[in-house]
């Protein structure tokens, strides 16, 4: 049976450095899926194979049917896969809007020709980049929506960026969403409302969800299915308890504790 | 729907390219070997001219190697830190051979205007790094390299209008000391004494960074600026040496310039040179000492062969004319093929 | 207290060094600018006739600049130690200014006496018996260097007192005294300008003595500049004012119909000017001889026109009159209508028949009515002020504007690849010299090619081909970071030069004596021969342009550029091709920059190799970065001062790349915006989130989730 999403024997070397190594993963549509481990375990590297930004050594990933091995960042995403970065990368010089408009450029076509001459289409689908794109920043409620809209983006406070760069990700009508740590650095309360966030993402927008996280909280609250890794391997997968209950994750974790 | 082939049409055209250029050198020196044209006389003194240019091309690289190295900016202006060492020494040398004094003493003449240049070049490698650099170590690298082509201009027409348009020709060492003739292998004497006086100088320079306590501050810093400052190492200081460094190597390399080519010291005279000694740092793999040096040298000898090994074999007319753009072709091609040059390392994403 | 007023003592002690220093530079940029020649260029005319000259104008500026940046600096200092009352502080300010006023003019005065001693003119060439006869004031040295130091004493005084001068008058003075500076500095254009017969003879004459402003004038000018500047604040509200009359009591028809009048009187002289008259070149509107000469007045105008109708026989034999008759006859009802459209505004206004709420309209369609007045008036001033430049200054300064727009619109294409891009392309002339080489061998019969076809048929095949050439430029580069790529495209600029220098390509494009007898744009019968023509091409080119470049930035390729500029990673990672925006970037760039090479051939009729050096690239890149990059304003801006200012001052152009260079740095040092993205540090709405945040409920976990 083909899964909507699948790595089969992920390989990547740095040189040497084997930063994920024979990694297996499957996940279905709708899912939320955490990912665990200590830092330098490979996650982000993990996310970077999937999105394009760093070429595979070795292995295949699947998504929806199609080998994305190879394929350009850009053409990941148009097939749908869509991320955030552990270090917010906004376009700070462009206004809230437009970040989140920016997502919408793998859907439309419109080019030069198009916009000098200010065809009908041309303004037909600006309308719509521009609808869409309001669509996924009112899903955060007034945080990014109203006034805020036309505003640069460097004027938001670090929880607010990193709900852009959410809505940025939306913006681009992914089926997969990779959250790389959405929880860093924010507070217990803006913490919470994450966890709530990344639930409605799914149950709402009807996202699958992968998501890279260190607060346990938000990973119990959110995942269906939770994976740890560590040397750029799978040392658990399971449920929230099975995981976090499985020694060798202790282990991961805390270190050898019989030495 | 993307297409889902995996090599994308850049890749295609770059193997083009890359394959096209190979035939092409391969097509351009069989049929001028064959046309035997030059004998084998001729290569040997192309070989050694090539050498002592790309001896001072190698001097200017070091510079833009170092700089490179620790501040991760492409110094541009330092095109023009070699020519205020060659202008202003040619004064001190003119003045010597106004007296009597340069031929009677020729070897300490040129000490003298080696310190006279290297004493120039650095002080105004120091200023520059003072006003133009010193505010931008954190700034973006566009932004330093704007600056440094301001200052780059800023440089040169400050030079036009203290010293005027005029070329300047410096004293003619080459009939001073003839030529060496070996077998039927006739070679000028200046050559060997340029390409000897660098070499001695890289050397020193090589066992300055490599050995002193400076030098391994300057690796480090190189190697991670934060790092190096929270073991203690001062890196503005560190920063200052390096300018001054490099400023001493370009001051050299002018006087080389003048004592190997007298004619055409003036205010553009570093505006080339520049170009290619920067072309010669990536070729060795930028911020790399001996691969600059390799660089500058390989630099020297393609220029000097290329065009009647290569051009003339490929049926190109007034094939020396294109001299110049050898540098730049050759920088092209190495960044395509092999960004990280001949000796460097694979560079990581902030640094490349 | 004790140990604390020793502190203060010693702080000033410091502070005095600190004086020093700054009154040092100032002193070294004095010597620096007297060495590379500029004091003495410069002294060739004077600002004020007999009186000072430019050279001095300029060390005084930068001894006065030197004097105040050393008192702010001083102020500084004195509010972080808070000195004890003000009035000592006013005492130890003109102190300081004297002090470093004394500073800079000895470093002056001991280069003097070192220039008189020692002749190091076979070194440095500007150190020319000239140079010392200004910097002594012709006299002998011991009083010149007294004089020098007299006079810095007293600049440092003139300095202290202007820096404690209140804000408005100091104002006024600086623009006073700037705008006299200006009109010195611009009195050969001026002149140039002014040189007919009539009413500009005489206000030239009035304006200009021997050698620079004439004193009267000078402070007429000083005086009307001062009035102007003080009622300046009301003037926007005195604008408004008007706007509102005009919208409210002005019927639509009228507005519209005077405009349509106004758009054919334009587009009729523009006629008449490009195809017609070439001997009663140049000329101001009213006094075109043989119609109008000094003194117009309407009724003489009605006398042409009665004359023009007794010559009516004539009239048909010969075009040109009809067109003159025509732009009379229409300009007079333009005033017309305009003198009446004022008469009538002012009548209603009196008589205030209607209030303004009683007009049927509401509030907002007022203000909607008054922003759409405004826009239409600027407009239609703008364009009526844009296409009237060539007839209203004449031929010399229409070959510095054709000048400013060929680089204003390289600009415009150099912008859409850096500014929006953001790749640095240092190589913009390659694209300059492949349009206009292109032109050439497509237009000139005697180019290898032999096509001779006409322009605007050549035109479309030389912007594919430098689009396409763009293209391949940029291929090979794409993978490369902003620093390389910028090295790289300035290789690809010199060997451009170089393969069209060579003799390898000699044969079809002339080596280094390029290609001659490119011949002249021609639309119908009308030849676009001198710059007077040319500038409407010009204008044409650089609006479409500058249109392209507006409606794209906003457009969705424009945010995939921006995004691209601001971060290629995630910009790709967000869908963006980024290898197709650079080549569209290095496409559009190219091509527009094609058309400005095209027009260059065109203007020249040959081109040379030697046109076309890394110093083009390097101008257009300046002005794009002065004026801001990626500002489209700014290009304009940039393009005016940039390139205007050399070509019109021509003590400046020696010192062109010299005033570059500097600019670019201080741009980069003080203003990098454009290159750089934003500071994160704008705090104004953090507190606004920090307030939200607080009241956001302690939501429950999302029950769906667990199952």
């Amino acid at each position: 049976m083909k899964h909507f999403f699948e790595c089969k024997n992920l390989s990547k070397d740095f040189g040497g450095l084997t930063a994920v190594n024979q990694f297996n993963f499957h996940m279905k549509q709708g899912e939320i899926v955490s990912i665990i481990g200590p830092n330098g375990a490979g996650k982000t590297t993990f996310f970077n194979l999937i999105t394009g930004l760093y070429p595979v050594t070795s292995g295949e990933i699947t998504f929806n049917g199609h080998n994305i091995v190879g394929l350009s960042p850009y053409q990941i995403t148009e097939l749908g896969i869509a991320r955030t970065f552990q270090a917010v990368r906004l376009f700070t010089d462009m206004t809230i809007l437009e970040n989140a408009m920016i997502g919408q450029h793998c859907r439309t076509n419109s080019g030069v020709i198009g916009a000098i001459l200010q065809s009908s289409d041309h303004i037909k689908e600006e309308e719509h980049i521009k609808q869409y794109a309001k669509n996924q920043l009112e899903f955060f409620g007034s945080r990014l929506s109203g006034y805020r809209m036309n505003q640069p983006a460097s004027v938001l406070s670090y929880a607010n960026r990193r709900r852009l760069e959410i809505a940025r990700a939306m913006s681009t009508e992914a089926q997969l969403l990779l959250l790389d740590e959405p929880a860093a650095g924010m507070n217990p309360k803006e913490t919470i409302e994450i966890a709530n966030l990344i639930g409605r993402l799914r149950d709402e927008r009807g996202f699958s969800i992968l998501v890279i996280e260190h607060d346990m909280q938000v990973v119990k609250d959110v995942s269906d299915h939770v994976i740890a890794m560590d040397y750029g391997g799978k040392i658990a997968e399971g449920d929230y308890y099975t995981v976090a209950n499985d020694d060798r994750v202790i282990e991961a974790y805390l270190g050898r504790s019989d030495n | 729907m993307p297409n889902t082939n995996k090599i994308s049409w850049v890749n295609i055209i770059l193997w083009g390219i890359r394959i096209l250029v190979i035939i092409l050198i391969l097509w351009g020196v069989a049929n001028t070997i064959i046309s035997g044209k030059y004998s084998a006389n001729n290569w040997i003194s192309l070989i050694v001219a090539g050498l002592a240019q790309g001896s001072i091309y190698a001097l200017i690289a070091l510079g833009y190697s170092l700089v490179y190295g620790i501040m991760l900016m492409i110094n541009f202006a330092h095109g023009e830190v070699y020519m205020a060492g060659a202008f202003v020494s040619y004064f001190v040398a003119n003045a010597l051979e106004k007296s009597g004094f340069l031929i009677r003493q020729p070897i300490i003449t040129i000490v003298i205007l080696l310190i006279t240049a290297m004493l120039t070049s650095t002080l105004v490698a120091l200023l520059l790094e003072k006003i133009a650099y010193r505010k931008l170590h954190n700034a973006p690298r566009i932004v330093a390299l704007i600056t440094a082509i301001g200052a780059s201009f800023f440089l040169q027409y400050s030079f036009r209008g203290f010293f005027g348009t005029g070329f300047k020709t410096y004293p003619d060492f080459g009939t001073i000391w003839g030529k060496w003739t070996i077998g039927t292998t006739t070679i000028q004497v200046v050559q060997i004494v340029v390409a000897v006086a660098a070499l001695l100088i890289m050397l020193i320079l090589y066992w300055f960074v490599e050995k002193t306590k400076v030098g391994k501050s300057m690796r480090a810093v190189s190697e991670d600026r934060e790092i190096a400052a929270l073991m203690g190492i001062n890196v503005k200081k560190i920063i200052v040496i390096t300018f001054m460094l490099g400023g001493m190597l370009a001051g050299a390399a002018g006087v080389f310039r003048g004592i190997y080519q007298p004619q055409g010291i003036g205010y553009s005279m570093g505006f080339l040179p520049g170009l290619k000694a920067f072309s010669a740092a990536v070729l060795g793999g930028i911020g790399n000492i001996p691969g600059a040096m390799l660089g500058g040298l390989f630099l020297g000898i393609f220029e000097s062969l290329g065009p009647n090994l290569v051009l003339q074999g490929l049926g190109i007319v007034g094939a020396n004319q294109l001299k110049d753009a050898i540098a730049i072709v050759m920088l092209v091609l190495v960044l395509i093929f092999r960004p990280q040059g001949i000796l460097g390392e694979k560079l990581s994403e902030e640094k490349a | 207290m004790n140990t604390s007023e020793h502190k203060t003592i010693n702080n000033i002690q410091q502070d005095l060094l600190k004086c020093i220093r700054i009154g040092v530079y100032a002193g070294i940029i004095c010597i620096f600018v007297a060495l590379i020649g500029m004091v003495e260029k410069f002294n060739s005319r004077d600002i004020i006739s007999e009186v000072i000259s430019m050279g001095h104008t300029l060390l005084v500026i930068i001894t006065l600049s030197g004097t105040i940046l050393t008192i702010q600096q001083f102020r500084q200092i004195s509010l972080e130690y808070k000195h004890s009352s003000n009035g000592i502080n006013y005492l130890w300010e003109l102190l300081v200014g004297i002090f470093t006023g004394l500073i800079i003019s000895s470093i002056l005065a001991i280069f003097v006496v070192f220039i008189n001693e020692i002749d190091i003119r076979p070194i440095f060439i500007n150190a020319s018996p000239t140079l010392l006869t200004i910097l002594t004031f012709d006299k002998d040295i011991y009083t010149a260097t007294m004089n020098l130091l007299v006079l810095g004493v007293v600049l440092g005084f003139i300095g202290t007192l202007f820096l404690n001068l209140p804000g408005k008058l100091r104002l006024l003075l600086i623009a006073g005294i700037s705008s006299v500076i200006i009109l010195g500095m611009f009195q050969d254009i001026i002149t140039i300008i002014l040189s007919k017969d009539g009413w500009p003879k005489i206000l030239l004459n009035f304006l200009i003595d021997k050698n620079g402003v004439s004193v009267t004038a000078s402070i007429v000018i000083f005086i009307l500049i001062v009035i102007t500047t003080s009622i300046y604040p009301y003037l926007p509200t005195a604008y408004e004012n008007t706007m509102r009359l005009v919208a409210i009591y002005h019927s639509i028809n009228l507005r519209i119909s005077m405009y349509i009048m106004l758009a054919i009187t334009l587009l009729l002289r523009i006629y008449w000017f490009i195809a017609i008259s070439d001997k009663n070149l140049p000329m101001l509107p009213l006094c075109r001889e043989g119609y109008i000469t000094t003194n117009a007045t309407l009724g003489q105008c009605a006398i042409v026109v009665y004359n023009q109708f007794n010559n009516v026989t004539n009239l048909f034999a010969n075009s040109t009159s009809i067109i003159n008759l025509i732009i009379t006859i229409s300009e007079l009802i333009l005033v017309g209508s305009i003198s009446y459209s004022i008469i009538s505004i002012l009548w209603k206004s009196l008589r205030k028949t209607k209030s303004y709420n009683t007009n049927n309209l509401s509030e907002l369609e007022h203000q909607t009515l008054i922003i759409k007045t405004k826009r239409n008036f600027s407009i239609v001033m703008g364009s009526a002020l844009l296409l009237s430049l060539p007839m209203l200054l004449g031929v010399f300064p229409s070959e510095v504007l054709v000048n400013i727009g060929i680089y204003m619109l390289m600009g415009f294409g150099l912008n859409i690849v850096v500014g929006n891009a953001g790749l640095l392309d240092l190589g913009h002339v390659a694209f300059f010299a492949v349009g206009a080489y292109t032109t050439a061998l497509l237009t000139s019969p005697r180019a290898s090619l032999e096509l001779g076809l006409s322009f605007w048929a050549a035109l479309p095949i030389v912007i594919v081909i430098t689009g396409l050439t763009g293209i391949l430029v940029a291929t090979p580069v794409l993978r490369m970071r902003g620093d390389y790529l910028a090295i790289v495209t300035l290789g690809f600029g010199e060997i451009a030069r170089f393969l069209f220098l060579s003799d390898w390509f000699k044969p079809w494009l002339g080596g280094a004596q390029g290609i001659i007898k490119i011949p002249p744009i021609s639309i119908g019968s009308i030849e676009f021969i001198g710059p007077h023509r040319i500038y409407y091409l010009i204008i044409l080119f650089a609006l479409i342009a500058l249109f392209i470049s507006v409606r794209i930035k906003d457009s969705r390729v424009g945010r995939a550029w921006m995004a691209m500029k601001a971060d290629e990673k995630v910009a790709e990672t967000m869908g963006i091709n980024t290898v197709y925006y650079k080549l569209l970037a290095f496409g559009m760039g190219a091509m527009i920059a094609s058309i400005s090479g095209a027009i260059f051939a065109t203007k020249l009729g040959t081109i040379f190799p030697h046109s076309f050096n890394v110093l083009v690239s390097i101008t257009a890149l300046s002005l794009i970065i002065v004026g801001g990059i990626g500002n489209l304003t700014g290009v304009i801006i940039g393009a005016l001062v940039l390139v205007g200012l050399p070509e019109l001052l021509r003590e400046f152009s020696e010192f062109r790349l010299l005033i570059y260079g500097t600019l670019l740095i201080v741009m980069m040092l003080l203003r990098p915006e454009g290159l750089v993205p934003k500071s994160n540090t704008n705090t104004m709405i953090k507190d606004q989130d920090l307030i939200q945040d607080a009241w956001v409920e302690n939501s429950t976990i999302y029950s769906h989730v667990k199952r």
